[in-house]
C-alpha cells in the first residue's frame, strides 16, 4: 500500500533533527525538505504541496504556532496534516492551540517518526 | 493628768473611746467651730451666757464651738465635761457646791466660780461617749426633765451632724481614690493602646478594617505603603472599590463576590492566603496574599465587620513563576541534546550489521556534539544549584589576561561571522581563578553573538584605573529595555524576545555574576535600544 504522494515538509530550527528526518525518512522513500526558520510559510507550502508536515514549536521566526494557524486558516492548505513537533512538556496543548493534527515528542523514536508519518500521510489521502 | 473629781473619770474602754473620738477627725478643725450655733442656741433656750460643744480627748477637753468663755480647750481633770461622759445620760449639777464630787474643782473653788452644770453627752452609733453639748452658770439652777430632753435632743443634733461630716468625708475620699484609680487605668489604657498602635504601624503585614458595609475605616502605615495611599485616601474607599482594579491571580478580572473579604463577610469564617492581584494606575501590577478575619461582637455572636492582614507576595510570585519557567526551559533544554542523540544512535543501530562508512562517521559526530552540549548544559545547571547554596570555590593563579581573552575568543573567530577587536591594558597580569573567568567571558562574548547576531563589530576594552581593572565588552545590537536591565543577573531571569527562541538556560549571566563577584569585582551592563549593549567586569587588582 503505497502512497501517491510521498513529499514532506519539515520545519525545525536544530539542523541535527533537519539532517536526521533527512536521512531516516528519504531511506523510506520520501522526498524531504527541509527547512530551519518557518517565514513564507504559506508560499512554500503552496510550491511544495506536501502530503504531510513536520513542524516544530520553537522555530524562528514566528514560532510553531503561528505557522500551523496560519496554514489550517489558508483553505487551499488546511487539508495538509501538521504533525507538531517538541520538546516542551507541555506538547498536547501547543498541538491544540496551534490546531495541529497530531503531535509528536522529543526525544523520539525512530520508528514511531515514520509510522506517523506515514500514518497521517495515507489518512488523509482516503 | 491630774484628776480634780472625787470619783474616778477614766473607765475601761477609755482607749476605744478616744479612737472613736479620733475617728471623726474633727479635733482642730473649722468643724469643731461650726457648732458654734448650735451653743448659741442652747446659750438662748436656757438663758445661759455660757454653752459649749465639747469633745473629750485623751488629755484635754476641746471646746471651740462655745459662747461665753474665753478659752478653747482645758485640761481633762478639771472640765466638768470629763463626768458627762461617764454614763450615757444627761448630767446635771444644780449646785456644784452641795455635790461632794465637784467640790474641790478648781472652776467651783476659784475665780470661775462655777454653780451649775448641765450636759448632754455625744453617743457615737457605736455607744462610745465622746463629748458634750452642756451649758455652765455662775447660779445655782434648776434643770428639769423638760430641758434635760432638749439637752440631750441638741446632742442627738449634733452627734448627727458629727456622723454626717464623717460620712462625706469618707463619701470625698473615696471618690478621690476611684478618681485615682481612673486615672490609674486611663493610663494604662493609654499605655495599651499606644503598645497595639505601634506594633500596627511597625509591622510588616498591611492591616485594614472594614465595617458591615465594606467601608476600610482603619488602615495600617504598612497597608498604606503597599497599597500606595493615604490613611484618608483609604477610608474613602471600600475593600472592594472598583479604583482598586483588583485581578485573580491569572491576570482577569476579580468579581467582586470572590474577593476573600467578601468571601469572609458572607460566611462568617475566615479566609487564609488568598492571592490576588492590583492593577495601581500608575506602577506594575502587584499580588498580595490577604487573610480575612470576621469580627463578631462578643455578647449576641453578630458580625460587626472584619480585618484583614495581607502581604506583599509579588516577588515571592516572581520568583516561583520564574523558576517555574526555568523548570521547562532546563526540560526542553535538555531533551534537545538527547534528541539528536537517540536519533543518532538509532540510526547506527539500524546499521550495525551493514554500516555506511559516511554516515556512520556523521552519526558519530552528531554524537559528541550532543554530548558536548548535553554536559555543558549540565554542568551550567550544577554550578548555578552549588553558587546558590554558597559552595563556590576559587583556584587562583597569576596569568596574563591577553592569554585569558584570545582563548575565549578562538572559537568566534574561527566561524568568522564576527570581528572581535581588542584594545587596551591587555597585557595585564592578573590573579584569579583562570578557569571560571574563561567562563564569564566565554558567556558574555557568546551572549554577543546570540543576541546581536548583526552586529558585525565585537569590542572588547582593558582599562586599568588604580587599584582596579576594568573589561568591556560591547556589540552594536538591538541592545535591551532598560526595564530588563536591573533583572539580567538574577538567577532565573531570561530577556523576554517573545516569539523567539534562544537556546540555553539563562543561568550565564547568575553564575558569571557570582564568580566576579567571589573575585571580590563587580559587573554590570549599559544599553540603549536601536544602539547596543556593553557588558563591563571589575577585577581588583593585588
Amino acid at each position: 500500500m503505497d502512497l501517491l504522494n510521498k513529499k514532506i515538509a519539515v520545519f525545525d530550527d536544530d539542523e541535527d533533527i533537519l539532517s536526521i528526518c533527512d536521512f531516516v525518512l528519504g531511506s523510506s522513500g520520501w522526498e524531504v525538505h527541509t527547512f530551519s526558520d518557518c517565514n513564507d510559510v504559506i508560499r512554500r507550502i503552496t510550491e511544495i504541496n506536501p502530503a504531510v508536515i513536520l513542524m516544530d514549536n520553537w522555530i524562528p521566526a514566528s514560532g510553531g504556532i503561528v505557522a500551523t494557524q496560519l496554514l489550517k486558516n489558508s483553505a487551499a492548505l488546511k487539508h495538509i496534516p501538521v504533525i507538531y513537533f517538541s520538546a516542551n512538556s507541555k506538547i498536547s496543548e501547543l498541538a491544540e492551540q496551534a490546531g495541529a493534527d497530531a503531535y509528536l515528542a522529543k526525544p523520539f523514536d525512530l520508528d514511531d517518526l515514520e509510522s506517523i508519518v506515514f500514518q497521517n500521510a495515507k489518512n488523509q489521502q482516503h | 493628768m491630774k484628776n480634780t473629781f472625787a470619783t474616778e473619770i477614766i473607765l475601761p474602754n477609755e482607749q476605744e473611746r478616744i479612737d472613736a473620738l479620733r475617728r471623726y477627725r474633727i479635733l482642730g478643725t473649722y468643724a469643731e467651730i461650726s457648732f458654734k450655733n448650735i451653743a448659741k442656741l442652747v446659750a438662748e433656750i436656757f438663758k445661759s451666757s455660757i454653752a459649749m460643744i465639747s469633745l473629750v480627748d485623751g488629755e484635754e477637753v476641746y471646746f471651740g464651738s462655745n459662747v461665753g468663755m474665753d478659752t478653747n480647750i482645758g485640761p481633762r481633770g478639771e472640765s466638768f465635761c470629763s463626768l458627762t461622759v461617764l454614763k450615757p445620760e444627761v448630767n446635771v449639777i444644780e449646785n456644784a457646791l452641795e455635790d461632794p464630787i465637784v467640790a474641790n474643782n478648781p472652776l467651783v473653788c476659784g475665780d470661775f466660780g462655777l454653780r451649775f452644770y448641765a450636759g448632754a453627752p455625744l453617743i457615737t452609733h457605736d455607744g462610745f461617749l465622746i463629748g458634750t453639748v452642756c451649758l455652765v452658770d455662775k447660779q445655782p439652777r434648776k434643770f428639769n426633765d423638760h430641758d434635760k430632753a432638749i439637752l440631750e435632743g441638741m446632742a442627738n443634733l449634733v452627734m448627727e451632724q458629727i456622723e454626717l461630716r464623717l460620712q462625706n468625708l469618707n463619701d470625698a475620699e473615696q471618690q478621690i481614690l476611684i478618681n485615682n484609680q481612673l486615672a490609674a487605668s486611663n493610663e494604662k489604657l493609654f499605655a495599651s493602646e499606644q503598645r497595639f498602635q505601634t506594633i500596627l504601624d511597625t509591622m510588616a503585614e498591611g492591616v485594614g478594617i472594614i465595617d458591615l458595609s465594606g467601608q476600610l475605616i482603619y488602615a495600617n502605615a504598612m497597608a498604606q505603603h503597599i497599597l500606595g495611599l493615604t490613611q484618608s485616601e483609604i477610608k474613602e474607599r471600600t475593600f472592594d472599590d472598583p479604583k482598586w482594579k483588583n485581578l485573580r491571580v491569572d491576570g482577569s478580572p476579580l468579581p467582586d463576590e470572590e474577593h476573600p473579604m467578601a468571601i469572609m463577610m458572607r460566611t462568617g469564617l475566615p479566609v487564609l492566603d488568598y492571592e490576588i492581584g492590583v492593577q495601581p494606575p500608575d506602577r506594575e501590577i502587584f499580588y498580595i496574599s490577604i487573610n480575612a478575619a470576621p469580627l463578631v461582637d462578643q455578647q449576641n455572636g453578630q458580625l460587626t465587620g472584619g480585618i484583614g492582614t495581607f502581604m506583599d507576595v509579588t516577588s515571592r510570585r516572581r520568583v516561583l513563576q520564574q523558576k517555574d519557567e526555568f523548570i521547562n526551559v532546563a526540560s526542553h533544554e535538555l531533551r534537545t541534546p538527547v534528541t539528536s542523540l537517540k536519533a543518532a544512535m538509532q540510526i547506527m543501530g539500524r546499521m550495525k550489521e551493514n554500516p555506511n562508512p559516511i554516515v556512520l562517521s556523521k552519526m558519530i559526530d552528531q554524537s559528541n556534539r550532543s554530548l558536548d552540549k548535553l554536559t555543558s548544559l549540565i554542568t551550567d545547571l550544577l554550578d548555578s544549584s552549588r553558587i546558590s547554596q554558597g559552595k563556590l570555590k576559587l583556584i587562583k593563579s597569576r596569568f596574563k589576561l591577553e592569554k585569558l581573552i584570545s582563548s575565549c575568543c578562538s572559537h568566534v573567530r574561527e566561524v568568522g561571522k564576527h570581528d572581535i577587536i581588542v584594545s587596551g591594558a591587555i597585557d595585564t597580569e592578573i590573579e584569579a581563578d583562570e578557569q571560571q573567568l574563561e567562563q564569564v567571558f566565554v558567556n558574555i562574548i557568546n551572549n554577543a553573538v546570540k543576541y546581536a547576531p548583526d552586529s558585525k563589530e565585537i569590542i572588547i576594552n582593558v582599562a586599568k584605573t588604580g587599584a582596579e581593572l576594568k573589561i568591556s565588552v560591547q556589540d552594536k545590537g538591538p541592545g535591551i529595555p532598560s526595564n530588563q536591565l536591573e533583572h539580567l543577573f538574577e538567577q532565573y531571569y531570561r530577556v523576554d524576545y517573545s516569539g523567539l527562541h534562544f537556546s540555553g538556560l539563562g543561568l550565564g549571566l547568575y553564575i558569571s555574576s557570582e564568580i566576579i563577584k567571589k573575585h571580590g569585582g563587580s559587573i554590570g551592563v549599559e544599553s540603549t535600544v536601536g544602539s547596543g549593549t556593553t557588558f563591563w567586569i571589575t577585577l581588583p587588582l593585588s
